[in-house]
């Protein structure tokens, strides 16, 4: 037990309790404020901006929309302007000025459905190239946007025809360590995990986990592909070494199962892509560290490079609600800080100490 | 202890769930078993309390399975989160000061300042030509957008000069730009951004991958030269065994912080690989006097003037025995550098206690001897590089 304080620990710093349903949270860039979007009890969308002021949190603004909000993210925005990109119950892609929130500064119906969620790349000084938004959608497709092009998406990946629609629940881009390269990966209800390489416009790799993926993030976005991390329904994860494909096997990978409740979200430490937590359907969050085997890479009896999975390791685990934990967000600028919204109504913000040791 | 006399309404022999024999919620039992699952199995019982309530029995089986596998599954539980109550006064108030700081360094700017971001629209007009430029392999992906028009522009950027590299298939090493281009960002953004690509050069260096940890490096000194980014890379270029660079970045890092420690032990290294035994003697000197208790210098410091000494009778062989210093080095530092892992030290330790052994072995034998033979030593020269030319082989392995 007295090794236990050498660990990471997780101190609930500030618990808001909310008027309705959070989908999503998020830390504003270079700020110490903070997002929570969600559904209200009577059918609209709700953005709340909050500033985090000592041991609480006060909220600065509350936005209403027509439809509840799914899923937020700074990813396509600059660190000067910091527009906010969201995705509705309707299918609406939106971005907006916090500042001036009444009309969109950009809006697009892009699915036919909720949009399940969105991922940024390119803007806040991560990820070459051009600022793009993916949104993936329970209509089956994943639309790629670059803001500069109105009313169309520049990619869309959907099924072929004949093929039946899957529930698309999560997206994520990585890759982008140049102007040129950029892939997008998608997770969908029926555990198929799809990697779109931007670039060659192509659908590059292809498994499935068996159950419906929740939530994948690459280990950074900016880098050349390094590790992905891919969260299940049945409470299991599992990781991807994505820097050597096998041309049969493709990605080496290693898996953890957590606990039987849904794992919904993964959310990579920015200071640190080594290290993650995952939040469960039980209210509780995990703290992991992936170790990378002491060769990454070996080639098989017909000399194809292969790459080797390493192992992860828990660094710890707390139980703060008996409701799921939907989403979680690292702040960018201080390392350990952390909020996460469940379905009991709560934001919280967490402090993990000591993740300069691990 | 009612543990061991179970009560005796329990008349079956065995468990409801995994039908283990009752015998088996027993002190002497747990404490002879070996198998983990099983062990594991008695654990999930007592903790259901289906067989009744036993918390001390229930701890000894944790303790048990912990002493087996300390990293089984069983030996999760819930926890809430940790409070004031669970640090240490001075630990609280660190964590609480920290955050305040930054709470008021970043509240200070109250609104959302309105500057336009201008090199981004270049950019994306390249996107467009390359999702057009690969339209016929589109199989499964479906595009929608007019391709005459997307079409015109690809003929349109041909002729930009910098539109070659799209058109040639990818070499196998990534392209990555060792230069950020800084204009029109603050300071802030230029520290937010100077700090991440040296964190990306940390991780590279963490995966074992030094030559992205370099590249990453370069970027972050591109966008404001620190010393501590110049220090890793030293550390990175040690590790690719490119010496020159190593000796330059490392001086670069003295230039701006003249005292500082890894990077006069890095140059000591490079210095001795370069067979400039006598700067890395001075080096190492430098760091003895501020840190005397430095084991790291110490060691080296030993291997140096061993060097030294033995310059003229083993002048054919330096060139191999010379790398023995700087794994040692790289073993003894990765404790303090947080860029490099655990992993990163268990991929070494083989080849650490192969050259602690030769270590001893080597001073055992000098202090048998009060002359050193050249004869006798270039014979113990032989055995060394038996032992050590396999742990050359794994580390070429490495960096290559």
């Amino acid at each position: 037990m007295s090794a236990g304080l050498e660990r990471p620990q997780v101190v609930a710093h500030v618990q808001q309790p909310l008027s309705y349903t959070p989908f999503d949270c998020k830390w504003v860039p270079r700020s110490a404020r903070l997002l929570c979007l969600g559904s209200a009890p009577r059918g609209t969308g709700v953005i709340q901006v909050y500033e985090l002021r000592g041991a609480r949190v006060e909220l600065l603004r509350e936005i209403e929309k027509a439809k509840p909000i799914k899923c937020g993210t700074f990813g396509a925005t600059s660190l000067q302007q910091r527009y906010l990109a969201t995705g509705d119950f309707g299918g609406n892609l939106n971005i907006w000025n916090l500042e001036a929130p009444e009309i969109p500064v950009y809006s697009v119906k892009g699915h036919k459905e909720i949009i399940n969620s969105i991922d940024g790349v390119g803007g806040l000084g991560i990820g070459e190239g051009a600022p793009e938004l993916v949104t993936g959608s329970r209509d089956g497709t994943v639309k790629v946007w670059d803001l500069r092009q109105k009313d169309m998406p520049v990619a869309n990946m959907e099924p072929v025809q004949g093929e039946s629609k899957r529930d698309c629940w999560t997206v994520a881009f990585g890759n982008a360590y140049n102007r040129e390269e950029r892939v997008v990966c998608a997770g969908y209800d029926n555990g198929d995990i799809k990697l779109f390489d931007l670039k060659t416009m192509s659908l590059r790799w292809e498994t499935n986990i068996k159950n419906g993926v929740c939530s994948v993030e690459f280990d950074r976005k900016d880098v050349n592909m390094n590790k992905l991390v891919a969260t299940s329904l049945e409470g299991k994860f599992h990781v991807f070494d994505m820097r050597t494909q096998h041309p049969t096997k493709g990605f080496a990978s290693v898996s953890e199962k957590v606990q039987k409740s849904t794992i919904w979200q993964v959310r990579h430490l920015p200071q640190n892509r080594d290290v993650f937590m995952t939040s469960g359907g039980a209210g509780s969050l995990h703290l992991w560290k992936y170790e990378y085997p002491a060769q990454r890479l070996k080639k098989d009896s017909e000399g194809a490079e292969m790459g080797v999975a390493g192992s992860v390791s828990l660094l710890q685990n707390v139980t703060l609600s008996t409701q799921p934990i939907s989403s979680l967000d690292w702040s960018p600028d201080k390392k350990g800080l952390c909020v996460c919204g469940a379905f009991d109504q709560t934001l919280r913000v967490l402090i993990v100490t000591k993740l300069n040791k691990v | 202890m009612g543990d061991e006399s179970l009560p005796f309404f329990m008349d079956q022999g065995t468990t409801k769930t995994f039908q283990i024999p009752i015998g088996h919620l027993d002190y002497k039992f747990i404490e002879k078993c070996t198998d983990v699952k099983h062990l594991e199995k008695i654990l999930r019982i007592l903790r259901s309390g289906e067989e009744g309530c036993y918390p001390e029995l229930t701890l000894f089986c944790e303790k048990r399975i912990e002493h087996l596998d300390p990293r089984s599954r069983a030996l999760r539980k819930e926890k809430s989160a940790a409070t004031a109550s669970d640090f240490t006064a001075e630990e609280w108030e660190t964590i609480t000061g920290e955050l305040m700081s930054w709470i008021s360094e970043h509240s200070l700017k109250l609104s959302f300042p309105l500057v336009y971001n201008r090199n981004t629209v270049s950019l994306s007009i390249s996107r467009g030509v390359l999702l057009c430029s690969i339209i016929k392999s589109v199989i499964f992906i479906n595009l929608r957008f007019d391709v005459e028009k997307e079409c015109s522009k690809i003929d349109e950027s041909c002729e930009e000069s910098n539109s070659k590299a799209r058109f040639f298939s990818r070499p196998s090493l990534p392209i990555i730009k060792k230069k950020i281009d800084t204009t029109g960002m603050t300071k802030k953004e230029k520290i937010f951004i100077a700090t991440r690509e040296k964190e990306k050069g940390n991780e590279a260096f963490a995966s074992g991958d030094y030559v992205e940890a370099v590249t990453y490096y370069t970027r972050s000194i591109s966008v404001i030269p620190t010393a501590a980014a110049y220090n890793n890379k030293a550390q990175a270029e040690i590790k690719l065994q490119d010496w020159d660079s190593a000796l330059q970045d490392c001086e670069k890092v003295l230039d701006m912080e003249p005292g500082n420690i890894k990077a006069l032990l890095r140059r000591a290294t490079v210095h001795s690989q370069l067979q400039n035994y006598q700067a890395a003697v001075e080096d190492l000197d430098r760091v003895l006097c501020v840190e005397p208790q430095n084991a790291v210098a110490k060691k080296n410091l030993q291997e140096v003037e061993k060097k030294l000494k033995g310059l003229k009778p083993v002048s054919q062989t330096q060139g191999k025995g010379k790398r023995i210093l700087i794994q040692d080095i790289e073993d003894s530092e990765s404790d303090e550098e947080r860029g490099e892992n655990t992993v990163e030290c268990e991929r070494s330790s083989g080849n650490k206690s192969n050259v602690m052994s030769f270590s001893i072995y080597f001073q055992s034998e000098k202090k048998c001897l009060p002359l050193l033979l050249p004869s006798l030593f270039t014979q113990f020269i032989h055995i060394f590089l038996q032992r050590i030319l396999p742990v050359l082989k794994t580390k070429i392995a490495f960096t290559t």
